[in-house]
């Protein structure tokens, strides 16, 4: 069962509660009011009719009495048909008169009233009998009678009346009070409704715009972005509480979906700013190794003119020396060759191995050692290997007495693929190996033979593709010991 | 955290508070409307009563009572006596005097009685023309008379219920004798409208009483009956009496209750107490009064409840049989200073 019915009620039936309950109140007791003030109308009317009737019947008495003195004085038919119909009507009048013998002063006296009108008739039906046979002494003596009789009717009718008009006044009296009680009663109800449906009122309207107020109160908060706002408290179960719930509901959703937009947001700019690194670093790369190559394009046509002109000349060896200097610039002009297989990354090394020993007449022995085939397929940025491998030369082992000798080597360490770089030549101090991973160290810009891609641009591009730090380390035992770089690098599919 | 908690539920709690006042604003409604139905039900239930015809016994006879004093507590008594008796017995006695506002004397009320056709009248008789030509009237349309306290010369009466006027003359006599001087003036005061002859043998009570004392046979009775033809006679009467002081008897003697107590207050206002003894008739309140305080010597009181009870058992053995008997005796008591409380108190037990 509802403990609180009115909660439940929708704004329509409130409304119509506030206006029909009061109405109908109003109406029952009107209705009933103008049901009784009519019955008790009715009853003021009646309330002096006996005492009309008794008016009545003292005039028509008088008459009787009238015509028959008339009859007596002048004998005329006038007066005698005059007798014989006011005789008539009175006696018409007794006979609602009482006739029993009942135990209250009224109804005796009209008992008597009737009884001694009676015998009144009969005394003056037989005066008029006697002065139509000339009877003059009967009449005469009867006459007196009837005349004791006429005043002592008279002044029973006059006693029943008055006393009938002290009953009747205190009945009207009481009628009345009534009325003035009835008015009273419907004035005081018409005032106790009126104040209480007033009250009524107002509160059905606060609890229908205290919420509207509240509702438009947190709506306007919402509008100026503030969407920590306090739910908007649902009390009624009408429409407004519908409303109420929906714009909670509605509130806590935006709420949700701006925190989810905003996450995303976050990791999309992320994302993109780590893109737009990569781009940065990898169109830093070409930028500077197109400035060092002055036109790629160019330089690849033309060599593959020198080629063609060294395999017509018969010169193999020049032929294969062109052809692997444009291998090398082609690796480094084609698009969409950001990231590659550490296959073809350690292809370009070998392909630079060669063009550097041709340079320098085969004094650099380079050495592969690939443990796992598999490895190869795995992806990297590209243009790692080649730089690491341009320093051992032109920092390492250019300049040394002794055979010079670089080597690199592929193989896993658990999860990870490792490329190590090692050469045998001047070795590197600690403190420049702390420079280099700390990207402290910048390498001079007028490098000549150099393709231009710094360590710097090598780490960055590895920890950004990979999102891993750590991913290189360098060592060398001291001057004159070489110096080792290693690569580990993540086992990463492509696109991935 | 704990202020948003607090702040919702005052918010939840002033909504809430909202609501339940909205119900009891309903609720009054509702009550006044409810209320307003009682108190407008209960007020034309009393209308209702008001206007509603009354309900009242009927009876199979209809007695007329005719006095000479129908205003005075004695005949009151007799009558109210009469009338609950008759109720037990389905006869309706009425005092016609009561129900009709204009003075008329007892021969004009016997008049309009046996117009009226009852089927019998108690009457206090006497013995005026007048009401001797209506009690023939009455003889002549059959209808039983039982006269009471006094008779009529020509009535042909059923029965007569009186005390024993002689043996209250004795008593009279013999308290004349306890207050009296020798040759005191004693003045006896009666009403022109009562019986002559209850009263005369009244006298001759008194008359023999004093005469069979050798002592007091010096004493000069007079009587004066006081004529009650216009209103208010008997009290300028008494008064008249008395504001001719030489003639002032030392003895009065009232046979009736209305004199008693003009003479008795006539006695104050002129300061007679002690000086004239009164002898009383009837034990009304202010009579009774007058013994306590010594002004009235002693009264005479008729058995008025013997006296109601007579008028209609003698009637109804006269309708049962057909006959009845023709005198009823009622008692008198004497009342004095030295009996009245014991007496009173019998009353009320009674």
């Amino acid at each position: 069962m509802n403990k609180r019915p009115l909660s439940n009620l929708t704004v329509r039936n409130k409304m119509l509660l506030a206006f029909f309950l009061p109405t109908a109140l109003l109406i029952i007791i009107n209705l009933f009011l103008y049901a009784n003030t009519n019955r008790m109308m009715k009853s003021l009317d009646t309330v002096f009719k006996s005492n009309t009737t008794l008016n009545e019947m003292s005039q028509a008495l008088g008459l009787v009495q009238a015509s028959m003195t008339d009859y007596l004085n002048t004998r005329t038919s006038d007066s005698m048909e005059d007798y014989y119909r006011y005789e008539e009507d009175y006696e018409d009048m007794i006979e609602l008169l009482n006739d029993e013998i009942i135990d209250s002063d009224n109804y005796l006296l009209e008992r008597n009233i009737r009884k001694v009108s009676e015998e009144y008739l009969r005394l003056t039906t037989e005066i008029i009998e006697a002065k139509r046979g000339g009877n003059v002494e009967k009449y005469r003596g009867l006459y007196d009678e009837a005349k004791n009789l006429y005043v002592s009717i008279n002044n029973m009718i006059y006693s029943l009346n008055n006393e009938q008009f002290k009953k009747n006044t205190v009945s009207y009296k009481a009628l009345t009070d009534t009325m003035g009680s009835l008015e009273g009663i419907n004035l005081m109800t018409l005032i106790i409704i009126g104040l209480a449906n007033m009250s009524f009122i107002i509160l059905i309207a606060a609890t229908i715009t205290n919420p509207l107020s509240k509702l438009s109160e947190a709506a306007n908060k919402v509008a100026v972005g503030d969407f920590e706002v306090e739910p908007v408290p649902v009390v009624n179960n009408d429409e407004i509480g519908v409303v109420s719930k929906a714009f909670n509901s509605m509130v806590a959703s935006i709420d949700d979906y701006i925190k989810t937009i905003k996450i995303n947001m976050e990791t999309e700019r992320l994302m993109k700013e780590k893109e737009l690194l990569m781009e940065t670093h990898l169109k830093d790369a070409r930028l500077k190794y197109l400035q060092a190559q002055i036109n790629p394009h160019f330089l690849f046509n033309t060599l593959n003119a020198g080629a063609q002109m060294a395999m017509m000349e018969g010169a193999d060896r020049t032929n294969e020396y062109i052809q692997k200097v444009a291998d090398f610039f082609r690796y480094n002009i084609k698009k969409d060759h950001d990231i590659v297989t550490i296959e073809e990354e350690l292809e370009l090394v070998e392909t630079y191995i060669y063009i550097i020993n041709v340079r320098f007449a085969g004094d650099i022995h380079f050495d592969m050692e690939i443990t796992d085939e598999n490895l190869l397929k795995y992806y990297m940025p590209s243009m790692i290997l080649q730089p690491i491998v341009e320093n051992s030369i032109n920092y390492g082992v250019r300049n040394i007495d002794w055979e010079a000798h670089i080597k690199l080597k592929v193989y896993r360490m658990e999860e990870t693929i490792c490329i190590s770089i090692e050469d045998n030549g001047v070795g590197m101090s600690e403190e420049l190996i702390n420079r280099i991973l700390t990207k402290d160290y910048v390498a001079s810009e007028d490098k000549v033979d150099s393709n231009g891609v710094g360590l710097n641009n090598v780490i960055n591009r590895l920890e950004l593709y990979f999102k891993e730090e750590d991913i290189m380390s360098i060592e060398s035992e001291g001057e004159g010991k070489g110096t080792k770089t290693v690569f580990y690098l993540p086992m990463k599919e492509k696109n991935v | 955290m704990i202020f948003k908690n607090n702040t919702k539920r005052r918010k939840y709690n002033r909504s809430s508070t909202l609501m339940k006042l909205s119900t009891v604003a309903v609720c009054c409604m509702v009550l006044t409307t409810i209320v307003s139905f009682i108190m407008l039900t209960g007020r034309m239930s009393e209308v209702k009563k008001l206007t509603a015809p009354e309900n009242y016994d009927t009876y199979d006879k209809y007695v007329c009572m005719i006095t000479s004093d129908d205003e005075g507590q004695f005949w009151q008594e007799v009558y109210q006596v009469a009338k609950d008796a008759g109720k037990e017995m389905g006869i309706c006695v009425d005092m016609l005097s009561d129900t009709i506002n204009i003075q008329q004397n007892p021969a004009q009320l016997l008049n309009i009685a046996i117009a009226s056709h009852p089927d019998g009248i108690i009457l206090e008789a006497n013995s005026s023309d007048e009401m001797t030509i209506m009690l023939e009237k009455a003889n002549e349309a059959d209808i039983p008379i039982v006269t009471v306290l006094s008779d009529g010369m020509a009535s042909d009466r059923i029965s007569y219920i009186s005390v024993n006027n002689y043996t209250l003359g004795q008593i009279y006599g013999s308290q004349v004798i306890g207050v009296a001087e020798k040759n005191a003036n004693v003045l006896i005061l009666t009403r022109s409208d009562t019986n002559a002859i209850g009263e005369n043998l009244i006298i001759t009570g008194i008359q023999d009483t004093i005469m069979d004392s050798e002592e007091y046979r010096n004493i000069n009775i007079t009587s004066n009956t006081i004529i009650d033809d216009d209103a208010f006679a008997i009290e300028e009467s008494v008064r008249n009496i008395f504001m001719h002081s030489r003639t002032l008897p030392d003895v009065i003697i009232c046979l009736d209750e209305q004199i008693t107590t003009c003479v008795y207050q006539a006695m104050i206002d002129y300061n007679k107490v002690g000086q004239v003894q009164l002898l009383g008739y009837y034990d009304s309140d202010t009579i009774l009064e007058g013994v306590r305080q010594g002004v009235i010597h002693s009264t005479i009181a008729v058995d008025t409840a013997a006296m109601g009870q007579d008028c209609v058992d003698a009637f109804a053995e006269y309708w049962e049989s057909g006959y009845v008997s023709e005198y009823y005796d009622v008692d008198a008591k004497l009342i004095t200073i030295e009996n009245i409380n014991s007496v009173v108190k019998e009353g009320n037990n009674e």
